[in-house]
């Protein structure tokens, strides 16, 4: 295991650990701000910026709550990584209804070649 | 369990108020014994609709007040949530009215919350205007959404969780 790095904003706690083959980015409490973008779009940004070749993995399974403009900065990346040439996946917990329903609505972004993948655990 | 258990809080028109909405919502139901996904259904439609307050709401007297009502009853749980409103608020009705009848326009609001989801990915990171709070209410939430103006320039919005 890599450099972890823990980010705080409020309530929501965002932990990014790098290794060789991905970028973890851990979601954890939960997201409530008039604004979630002012904080999760740069870290999203950057993660996305020192990636490269390596997957980023978005886990949001011990997120307890985000808002809809949580949501936003999350969809906008996953449109920028369908364009480029990036991989992602996101992970959520199949035992939480509300990331059911949630991020099983977000496969829609999922491609073919599995560049992009939203997987409930 | 009384044939209707309420919920009645009068909030104040700060963002910071929305969690304690939440989290009392939260408490009433699971004192009432609803499963967590309930909890989680509820709670979250309780927050989308009074972040919507705060943020289109316009409060002439100080403090202002939005008025946040939860009622389960035999078939059904409603939230309901009231504010005042000016003249300003023309376009954010225009946009309410628009969401509202769009999204009863689909029988499956799994549709409708996919639809606007590629819709936002598409816009910019600034956009407060995506509507997709009022969207996850109907998929999220499966919730019925309805909303009037009074006289008196008080918009009512509702949301309906079937039981």
């Amino acid at each position: 295991m890599g450099a972890e790095t823990t980010f705080q904003n409020k309530m929501l706690s965002v932990e990014v650990t790098e290794s060789p083959s991905d970028i973890l980015v851990q979601f954890r409490g939960k997201s409530v701000d008039r604004d979630p973008g002012e904080f999760l779009t740069p870290l999203l940004r950057d993660t996305l910026a020192k990636a490269g070749a390596r997957r980023i993995v978005l886990n949001f399974m011990d997120l307890e709550y985000m808002n809809s403009s949580s949501v936003t900065p999350v969809i906008i990346l996953l449109n920028e990584i369908k364009a480029g040439t990036q991989s992602i996946r996101l992970v959520f917990s199949k035992a939480k209804k509300w990331q059911e329903l949630s991020f099983s609505a977000l496969k829609v972004f999922q491609t073919r070649d599995g560049r992009i993948e939203v997987i409930g655990q | 369990m009384a044939d209707i258990d309420t919920l009645a809080m009068d909030v104040r028109p700060e963002w910071d108020e929305i969690e304690d909405v939440r989290s009392r919502c939260r408490d009433f139901l699971e004192n009432l014994h609803y499963d967590v996904d309930v909890l989680d259904a509820i709670s979250m439609v309780s927050s989308e609709l009074v972040e919507n307050a705060v943020k289109y709401g316009t409060f002439p007297q100080t403090p202002g007040i939005i008025e946040y009502r939860l009622k389960v009853n035999k078939t059904d749980i409603t939230i309901e949530v009231k504010h005042p409103v000016d003249d300003t608020a023309g376009k954010h009705l225009n946009r309410l009215d628009e969401i509202v009848q769009w999204i009863r326009g689909y029988q499956n609001p799994f549709e409708v919350y996919v639809k606007k989801l590629k819709e936002v990915s598409t816009k910019s990171f600034a956009d407060d205007e995506s509507c997709l709070g009022l969207v996850r209410i109907a998929y999220e939430g499966q919730s019925i959404l309805d909303f009037y103006l009074d006289r008196d320039n008080t918009l009512s919005v509702s949301a309906i969780f079937l039981k």
